[in-house]
This record gives C-alpha cells, sequence and structure tokens, in this order.
C-alpha cells in the first residue's frame, strides 16, 4: 500500500469518526436532563417508600458524611418544620456482583424502620432472593382489578426493622447474631449486612452532630 | 424483490436466532423472562435498522479496505444512542435488568452480519426494511424463549402469576444451562418443521449446516 492511500484511509476514517461524535454529542446533551430527571426520580421513589410521609424535599437537603473511608448520604425527612427520621444510603463492595447499595430508615433516636435495596448486579433469581422487595401480581389480581400497594416482605432485610444503632454491628443469625440470612444467597445477605453495619456506625459516629441540627 | 419478502423472510426463513444461530450471547444471557427479552429485542431492532439504513447510504463512498471499521463506528454510534434513550426514556427496572448487554449490542454478530452480508449490497430503503424484518424476527425468538423460560421457572407470563402456589423457583430455567436446553428444543422444533413442510411439498430438506445431524449419531 502507497503512503499515500494509507493517509487518505485514515483522513476518512478520521472524517466518519468526527461525524459520529458530533451525533453522540448531541445526543447526550439532548437526553442528559432526562437522564439525570430519571436518576432523581428513581431515589424520589425509593425514599418515599421507606419514608413514608413528610413534607420537605429530602433530595435538596442531603447530607453527605464521610466515614471509615466510605461515603453515605442522610437524607431529612421532616414533618411540620421537624426532622423525623432519616433515610441512609449507604454502599458495600461485597456484593456477589461487586456494589450494593442499601437505604435505610433511621429515626431520630437510631431505630431502623423500613430497609430497601436500591443497587445491586447480584444473581438473578439467586442473589435477587435477599435483596428484592418483589410482588408478582396474580392472573387473579389482574382481571379484577385489585391492587395491592403495601410494601412486599422480605426476610434479610426485615430482620433490621426495630434494631437501634448503638447495637450494631450486627452479625448473622448463623453465626450467632440476629440477621436473618437466605439459603444460597450468603454472599448477598452479607453484603447487606455490611452495608447496613456501616450504616449505623456513620449514623452514630454523627448522631451528636445530627441532634444539635435538629434542636435548631 | 418486494418490500412485504424482505421484511417476513427475518421472521421466520432468515430468523436470525432460529435459522442464522447468530447473535447468541444476548440471546442467551437476556432471555431469562419475556419482558427483559422484548426491551432486548426492541433495542437491538432499532439499532439494526439505523445501522443498516445509515451503512447503505454511505456504501459507495466507503473504501473498501477500511469498510468493516466505518460499519463497527456507525454501528456502535447508534448503540450508544440506544443506552442514552434507555437511560432517559424507559422504565429504570427494564434498563438495571438488561445492563450490560444494552451496550454489548454493538458487538451482536447479528448487526454487523446485516451490515457486511445484506446493507452494503442493496439501497437504503431495502436495506431499512431488512433491518427490521431481522430485528422483528430478533425480537419474536427472544420473547418465545423468554417466556418459556420464565413460565417453566416461576410459573409467571409478562411478570403476572399464572398459577397460584408456585412457591419455589425453579432455578435452572432462569441461568445460562437452562437457556442452552430450551433454545435446542426450539432448534430441533425449527428443523423439524421445516423438514415436514419441505417434505410435504416433495422436496428435499437441507438443513443450516450449523444445525444438521452430521456431529450427532444418536439416531442413526
Amino acid at each position: 500500500m502507497k503512503n499515500s492511500q494509507i493517509i487518505l484511509l485514515s483522513i476518512f476514517l478520521a472524517i466518519i469518526c468526527s461525524v459520529a461524535a458530533g451525533i453522540l454529542a448531541f445526543v447526550y446533551k439532548a437526553t442528559e436532563k432526562d437522564v439525570s430527571k430519571m436518576k432523581q426520580e428513581k431515589i424520589a421513589k425509593a425514599l418515599k417508600s421507606i419514608l413514608g410521609e413528610f413534607d420537605n424535599n429530602p433530595l435538596e437537603s442531603v447530607i453527605n458524611i464521610e466515614y471509615n473511608g466510605r461515603k453515605f448520604s442522610l437524607y431529612p425527612a421532616k414533618k411540620n418544620g421537624k426532622v423525623f427520621a432519616y433515610a441512609i444510603s449507604s454502599t458495600s463492595p461485597k456484593g456477589y456482583g461487586g456494589k450494593l447499595t442499601v437505604m435505610a430508615q433511621i429515626d431520630v433516636s437510631g431505630k431502623i424502620g423500613t430497609v430497601m435495596v436500591t443497587e445491586q448486579n447480584e444473581t438473578p433469581g439467586l442473589g435477587t432472593v435477599a435483596t428484592d422487595r418483589k410482588r408478582l401480581k396474580t392472573i387473579a389480581e389482574l382481571l379484577s382489578g385489585k391492587r395491592d400497594t403495601s410494601l412486599p416482605p422480605n426476610k434479610v432485610l426485615d430482620s433490621f426493622k426495630g434494631k437501634n444503632c448503638s447495637s450494631a454491628p450486627w452479625k448473622l443469625k448463623k453465626d450467632g447474631g440476629q440477621i436473618d440470612s437466605i439459603t444460597g444467597a450468603t454472599i448477598s445477605s452479607s453484603a447487606i449486612l455490611d452495608a447496613m453495619n456501616f450504616a449505623a456506625e456513620a449514623f452514630n459516629s454523627k448522631k451528636s452532630e445530627l441532634q444539635t441540627e435538629i434542636a435548631n | 424483490m418486494s418490500v412485504i419478502k424482505e421484511f417476513t423472510k427475518g421472521l421466520w426463513k432468515e430468523n436470525p436466532v432460529l435459522v442464522i444461530v447468530l447473535g447468541m450471547c444476548p440471546t442467551l444471557a437476556v432471555s431469562s423472562s419475556g419482558v427483559k427479552s422484548l426491551g432486548m429485542g426492541v433495542a437491538t431492532t432499532f439499532v439494526l435498522a439505523g445501522s443498516n439504513l445509515v451503512i447503505s447510504l454511505i456504501r459507495n463512498i466507503v473504501p473498501a479496505k477500511i469498510r468493516i471499521p466505518c460499519y463497527i463506528v456507525v454501528i456502535a454510534t447508534f448503540g450508544t444512542i440506544v443506552d442514552l434513550l434507555m437511560q432517559a426514556y424507559s422504565p429504570p427496572a427494564l434498563y438495571d435488568a438488561l445492563g450490560i448487554f444494552i451496550p454489548l449490542i454493538v458487538v451482536n454478530c447479528i448487526v454487523m452480519g446485516r451490515a457486511e452480508a445484506f446493507a452494503s449490497r442493496n439501497t437504503p430503503f431495502i436495506s431499512l426494511i431488512d433491518g427490521l424484518g431481522m430485528g422483528a424476527g430478533f425480537t419474536l425468538a427472544l420473547v418465545a424463549l423468554g417466556l418459556v423460560r420464565e413460565f417453566l421457572c416461576s410459573g409467571t407470563l409478562f411478570e403476572v402469576k399464572m398459577i397460584s402456589g408456585w412457591s419455589v423457583d425453579f432455578m435452572l430455567l432462569s441461568q445460562a444451562p437452562g437457556a442452552f436446553i430450551v433454545l435446542g428444543f426450539f432448534l430441533a422444533g425449527m428443523n423439524y418443521i421445516n423438514k415436514r413442510k419441505a417434505e410435504k411439498a416433495g422436496k428435499k430438506y437441507i438443513p443450516p449446516p450449523e444445525l444438521d445431524c452430521r456431529h450427532c449419531r444418536i439416531c442413526k
């Protein structure tokens, strides 16, 4: 191949690539807003299902804290201008498929309420048994139009309910602890436990600061 | 070459999954439920139709020596567009479930195969129709596989429980080995139907080279 031909082909390829890059930049700009809106909505939906009723926007007053090298987000929920609970988001790197993020309700005294897994890459059907809160519609329900909107149960996540952060760290029941695990999803169960332990400890370490904030 | 014929060949006669047997990675990995299959099918159809159209438009100006890299750039562009659009507008649960397989549409053999075998030799309109037909065939095969696997695994269809009292999931079907087993039955069924059809018409049936009996001696 002659040198001039090589240069010509390179130029052609460069043109094609720059046109493609231009188109992608345009699509990226056009969808950027909707993508971030979608992500916010996802968090907002999770917040709503774990915090219940509140009259502020927890997304706006998010507090980012760092504890033991991990990052946490605290979303305060207010009712009549007073903080009554937080939603804490905590990520554990110990999931079977990498990162696993849980979101938990912790009220001002440190008591844990509803726990949910918001992001995970666990094995579908095995690990996700421990992470999903899923209720399948049945054909009878679909035909009669009845819908059950309560939060579906989950053995692992529900066993945190009512525990106080001051009693952390917890252990799995099979290690002599208090938290249920699911057979066949031990790694996913312990990743949830790991995320919750860190979340509780992070909350404990910031508790005094948060309480002065509540008082203000 | 009629338009309808170009479209329908992808559905049955040249079905990309069941006859050409291309693009097995997303087929086996994603077809564990009807909803996921449908999402993947629609995304792939968009990439197929778009890349076929553009490649056909530029087929006369692309130098033959660098056509493959050029096709890959076009396909990757459409793949990324689909990824961004799905992030912005599809239900978040669907995007999370399909995950890594959306960017991987780029390396799906069907897309590259149609670009090289069809779009680079035909006019833009016919190439677009071919892409849509192939995409529809891919979607149909995937959804059929997905529904069978979903039903046998947990007794649901499109995430609606059909049988009450199905308490424990039959995990094999939702994992890769189950995908291979169900796909095997599908390919055998496809061969059987085509063989019957050929015999009725009085012709000799020649199975596709990937699917014929030369590797297996069970019934000989």
